[in-house]
């Protein structure tokens, strides 16, 4: 076998570290510096060096939001592409803007997205005048939300984080920042805490009453958490910057406003936009009457 | 035009790849929200290219390829740094890179191994590293791609690899340990200004002679 200098060893220390050189090479360094009690010592200081690197140096892991952005991104492309192949498919142009229109409203060519028959009928603010309320009547047989575009993921995040604050709210994990029952004193406690200005509803029903609440967040997004009691029940409301998150959810017109419902791990969610804020109440009270809250949110004092 | 991919099947794929894509853009661009963004616009360059991808071959390499390309063509042309990479010499003394008064711990390396060194430190001195060797060093140091891979990825030579790792370990030791980055030292002196266009598409000058396991 050739001799080794120290010189040649010293450049090539590194790569024989890394396992990088070919058998031959690898067993002239080590054979080299088993006689070599300098060169063995800088081999062992190599070593230590990248162990030291690599083990103290930070490894940051992508943001969440990230990841949420991205799943949004390749799903705007996926759908571009479709539409893209299509008009091409059928060789024009009119077809092209048809597809288009269908995609950027997200109402999808499957009948699943349109609200089923007995949503309509179970919406109090169009048929309930006298109603006893509320309701804890289940939802009628048949009646399933579902959310609209479930493979939508940056929709089925932010749907799950706002599941997961009521949760916390309900299990005791989500202290109130602020405790009152009058809703101009508690979005007057948000002031100043949030780049948005906070109404909380007011309900006609005076068994909503409001209880507080706290700076929340959604997704990377900062956010009010109103917590109220609706006759005995818990319901949450998460109050946003309209257009700050993508929401899902089945279309369904209450009361003149349009509301998005959802279901997840067994309560309902019911999101509504007014006055550049955007409303997500959640509960498990009935899907009808927390759709007959929501049509009641005006964002004004 | 391409074959649309399933986004979901293309996210299965690539998910695991997120945080070592996110962190070399980091080093590239040493700002959370350039990284994001190169990170965001990588992933999408190659899902419309993913027809193209090769089965069989690294989809890390593939992907770190994708970004290095985005990177060069978007964020490179606003910084100017020097360009210590783009030199010839392949040894870190000879280069000028490392000073005389910074080898002490060349010349006792066992006393450089009680030496400690703080993670903050290491992160401040590979941001420090010309362009060229901080890639390379992330890739392979920090991320443990091998040398082929590493080379796939920034479409240089292996060659190329083992030189710009081995200065940039040198670099890295005189800053940590004898306290002196190579811009302060102003052992480097001379090499500024350069940019650099052919340094990370091309090959440099194939200095490193041994030949590689993998």
């Amino acid at each position: 076998m050739e001799t080794a200098s120290c010189g040649w060893v010293r450049r090539f220390v590194g790569p024989w570290k890394d396992g990088e050189l070919d058998p031959a090479d690898a067993a002239r360094i080590e054979n080299h510096i088993a006689g070599c009690a300098s060169c063995a010592a800088q081999a062992r200081f190599e070593k230590w060096f990248s162990g030291e690197v690599r083990r103290r140096v930070d490894r940051p892991q992508a943001p969440a939001r990230l990841a949420d952005r991205i799943s949004l991104e390749l799903r705007r492309e996926y759908r571009r592409q479709r539409v893209r192949r299509t008009a091409l498919a059928f060789g024009g142009f009119a077809a092209a803007a048809g597809l288009a229109a269908v995609v950027a409203f997200g109402l999808r060519d499957s009948p699943t997205a349109r609200p089923p028959d007995g949503v309509r009928a179970a919406v109090p603010s169009e048929t309930g005048a006298g109603r006893v309320w509320p309701s804890t009547q289940p939802a009628p047989p048949g009646f399933r939300f579902s959310v609209a575009g479930e493979d939508d993921l940056a929709a089925g995040r932010v749907a799950a984080d706002i599941v997961d604050r009521h949760d916390r709210f309900v299990h005791h994990a989500l202290p109130l920042e602020t405790a009152s029952y009058d809703p101009g004193t508690v979005g007057d406690w948000f002031r100043d805490k949030l780049p948005f200005q906070v109404v909380a509803p007011r309900f006609q029903e005076p068994d909503a009453r409001l209880l507080g609440g706290r700076l929340s967040h959604v997704q990377a997004q900062d956010a009010a958490y109103l917590a109220y009691d609706v006759g005995g029940r818990r319901m949450s409301v998460i109050v946003l910057p309209a257009g700050s998150v993508r929401v899902g959810g089945t279309p369904v017109t209450a009361g003149g406003r349009t509301v998005f419902l959802s279901s997840r791990q067994g309560v309902t969610a019911a999101v509504v936009e007014s006055d550049g804020l955007l409303y997500a109440l959640v509960s498990d009270i009935s899907p009808d009457t927390l759709l007959h809250l929501a049509s009641q949110i005006r964002a004004t004092r | 035009m391409a074959v649309a991919v399933d986004p979901r099947r293309f996210e299965e794929l690539t998910q695991p790849l997120l945080d070592v894509l996110y962190r070399v853009a980091l080093r590239f661009t040493r700002s959370r929200e350039d990284a994001e963004d190169l990170v965001q616009e990588t992933m999408l360059k190659a899902f419309r290219a993913f027809d193209r991808f090769e089965e069989g071959t690294s989809l890390r390499a593939w992907m770190l390829r994708i970004l290095t390309n985005s990177y060069y063509n978007k964020y490179r042309r606003r910084v100017h740094e020097r360009r210590a990479a783009d030199l010839p010499a392949d040894d870190p003394y000879h280069d000028g890179l490392v000073s005389d008064s910074s080898l002490e711990y060349l010349r006792e390396p066992e006393a450089a191994m009680q030496r400690p060194i703080l993670s903050e430190e290491i992160g401040r001195a590979i941001d420090r590293l010309p362009e060229g060797f901080r890639s390379v060093f992330a890739l392979t140091e920090i991320e443990g791609f091998t040398y082929r891979e590493a080379a796939e990825a920034l479409a240089v030579p292996i060659g190329t690899v083992m030189s710009r790792l081995h200065r940039a370990r040198k670099l890295l030791q005189q800053d940590l340990l004898a306290g002196e980055s190579w811009e302060q030292s102003g052992a480097g002196e001379g090499w500024k200004g350069e940019d650099g266009a052919a340094a990370e598409g091309g090959p440099e000058g194939e200095v490193v002679p041994l030949r590689t396991a993998r």
